[in-house]
């Protein structure tokens, strides 16, 4: 019953917060409520115990459990911050109706069903990717048509995995199964050469819109993989499909880590940085050991926690950084000061800079792959230099003025929120083991890690 | 119901060449004219005819529940064409900023060039169905699948439109839908789609309502 609360709760909620959206702070008060009893249900749910949804079973272990906690803290952070920075007057509702969605996704055994549980979610976000200026038509129109045509490769999964136990012998049918996962989750996790829609989003959407995509949105694509490969062992053993994830990461980390630098658009360095990250993920996962599979996790939450805090900084210094003290830092330091504090630690984090969490878990990454190649270590290297560079170059061009421009200093809230992520993040490279730790052991109970995949 | 379920036999007596003839009718027609009425007109044809093309792999209940969710995505976009006044100033203002990017194209996708590209795909998508079906039984499933994924997607990527990329989006939906039709059958998996299907309709309404609301703000300011 619990876990049916997950997924009805805040799908049934979302309706009247949107009824409540002219009193922005109630609505935002039932958001966060909402999500606070989300949070103490899964806390608290039986692990293993099954519950059942449209004759299909749901089920949490100990490695869903974190992570949805974790997507229910996100969403919590989103909320708190667009009760002062407003994100769009769909902004609540539709947080609210995806993680309803999700959470049915994270935990229903049924991998259709899931995938269909993730469009409906994905086709939700639209409604939040106009904010309080219109996004380019161009990069929301992509952005729904990469959905449309990810699902479907997904969707004849199950039907290729059946097919394929019932003829092993038939090599088409194998790659025909590593097309449709590279092609389907290549474009859900934004991996290069599919990587093409997610920067106008960023760019063009509310920060927090885009925060949603890259920190929630991006993770419960890597768990279905993850729960993909780990269901299918035939497609880590018989199958290039390992070696196409390694060579799918370096792209993606390499492609990201060049056009970072490239970038003048703050949101769109934002993606391109997020896009290289991925990269590493997708590195350490393809190595398919413990090690491995254990940091592109940790590297994973690390990213969401970072982009989170890039995108609240962005927000606040778009939003309160005045025409006349562009210039100058330390004016801009008087008028946004986590904003502009958090943009510099978010975007060294990012690539990877020491002391920050990026750097702990990117070092993890390093590790899982010394038996294999210095190539791979020099191409992930170089692109998170490409990353750090980039946003050292961007902090002066986004102290331009922009149309969100306000006249006021930036809310208190917003400061403490920032700075709070700040201090993660430090905590976090300092102290790494207080995640990787925990994370290797639940992925060790869920089976995920014995002997790799 | 019962009108309906005696329709149904009626229009499930068609050959599979005859079914084939009219999806390629109506995909041709959503690729090449721009009329958003009759455009609608053949997407809801087009519906009608993948419900009686699915009775022939899964339960008719399931089969009508398509077509009865086709026909809210049909109702969806007609209502939001109307109310954006879609063809009429407001479009054409939207669209001035189409024709002066049509402009500087390499070359135009007129309607010769997109009614070309569509014969091309039918020929391809027939040849690909006949030759790698991925169902033997009943015939033309899967070319009717091929034929409105091509050109389901061709419409999308020929366009700049957004009532278009919806239509397009909705005949790729169609076309996948007639595949997974074959290997899962089960009434939840065909209701979640037809939420998809009608998510899909209302996300394409709203950025159609958007684009237009930010089009007149700009206008006034």
């Amino acid at each position: 019953m619990s876990l049916l609360l997950l997924v009805f709760l805040p799908l049934g909620v979302a309706g009247p917060v949107y009824l409540l959206r002219r009193y922005w702070s109630a609505a935002v008060a039932a958001s966060l409520a909402t999500i606070l009893a989300l949070i103490a249900i899964c806390g608290r749910a039986q692990l293993g115990e099954p519950a059942y949804l449209l004759g299909r079973e749901l089920v949490l272990d100990d490695l869903h459990r974190f992570l949805l906690i974790l997507f229910y803290v996100l969403s919590s952070l989103m909320i708190l911050y667009a009760w002062r920075e407003p994100q769009g007057w769909a902004f609540c509702p539709s947080l609210l109706a995806i993680m309803g969605l999700l959470s049915g996704a994270m935990m229903i055994q049924t991998f259709l069903i899931a995938v269909l549980l993730l469009e409906m979610a994905g086709l939700i976000f639209v409604f939040v990717i106009h904010g309080r200026r219109p996004a380019p038509t161009g990069a929301v129109v992509s952005y729904l048509v990469a959905l449309v045509v990810a699902a479907p490769c997904l969707l004849i999964l199950p039907w290729l995995a059946e097919s394929y136990t019932l003829h092993p012998e038939d090599l088409l049918l194998i790659r025909f199964t590593v097309i449709a996962v590279s092609i389907g989750f290549g474009i859900l996790l934004a991996a290069a050469p599919f990587h093409s829609w997610l920067p106008g989003v960023v760019e063009g959407a509310p920060p927090m819109a885009g925060a949603l995509l890259i920190c929630i949105f991006s993770q419960v694509h890597l768990a279905l993989l993850i729960g993909v490969l780990r269901d299918n062992l035939w497609l880590t053993t018989d199958s290039p499909m390992l070696l196409v994830i390694t060579a799918c990461g370096l792209l993606t980390s390499l492609v990201g880590g060049l056009f970072a630098f490239a970038q003048r658009q703050p949101g769109r360095l934002l993606a391109y940085a997020a896009i290289s990250d991925m990269g590493f993920v997708l590195v350490a996962l393809g190595t398919g050991s413990a090690l491995g599979v254990t940091s592109a996790v940790a590297h994973s939450v690390t990213r969401s926690l970072t982009v989170l805090l890039v995108a609240m900084s962005l927000g606040a210094v778009r939003t309160h950084v005045r025409r006349e003290t562009g210039s100058s830092l330390r004016e801009a330091l008087r008028w946004a000061p986590g904003g502009i504090l958090g943009y510099i630690a978010g975007g060294l984090a990012l690539g990877g800079f020491p002391l920050f969490n990026g750097f702990a878990t990117r070092w993890l990454v390093y590790r899982s792959l010394t038996e294999q190649d210095a190539l791979f270590l020099g191409v992930l290297v170089l692109s998170g230099v490409g990353v750090v560079l980039g946003y050292l170059r961007s902090l002066s061009m986004m102290l331009q003025p922009s149309p969100e421009m306000s006249e006021d200093r930036e809310p208190l809230p917003v400061t403490v929120l920032i700075l709070s992520l700040v201090g993660l993040c430090l905590l976090l490279g300092l102290l790494p083991g207080l995640l990787v730790t925990p994370l290797h052991d639940m992925l060790l109970a869920s089976g995920l890690v014995n002997a790799g995949l | 119901m019962d009108t309906l379920r005696d329709l149904f036999f009626a229009l499930a007596g068609l050959s599979h060449l005859e079914m084939m003839l009219g999806l390629l009718i109506t995909g041709t027609v959503i690729i090449v004219l721009e009329d958003w009425r009759l455009n609608l007109w053949a997407l809801m044809a087009q519906v009608v005819l993948v419900g009686v093309l699915l009775v022939r792999v899964m339960p008719l209940q399931v089969a009508l529940v398509k077509i009865i969710v086709g026909g809210m995505v049909c109702v969806i976009l007609y209502l939001t064409a109307r109310r954006v006044q879609w063809g009429g100033e407001l479009a054409a203002t939207h669209g001035s900023h189409d024709v002066r990017a049509a402009g500087r194209e390499v070359f135009t996708m007129n309607l010769w060039f997109r009614l070309l590209v569509a014969l091309l795909v039918a020929v391809v998508t027939y040849a690909l169905g006949t030759r790698h079906p991925f169902v033997v039984q009943p015939q033309g499933i899967s070319q009717a699948s091929y034929w409105l994924v091509g050109i389901g997607l061709l419409t999308v990527v020929l366009t700049t439109d957004i009532f278009k990329v919806g239509l397009g989006l909705i005949t790729f939906q169609a076309g996948f839908g007639i595949l997974l039709a074959t290997f899962e059958k089960s009434l939840s998996v065909a209701a979640l789609v037809g939420v998809v299907d009608i998510l899909i309709a209302l996300a394409i309404t709203y950025l159609i309502s958007a684009q237009m609301a930010f089009t007149v703000e700009d206008e006034t300011a």
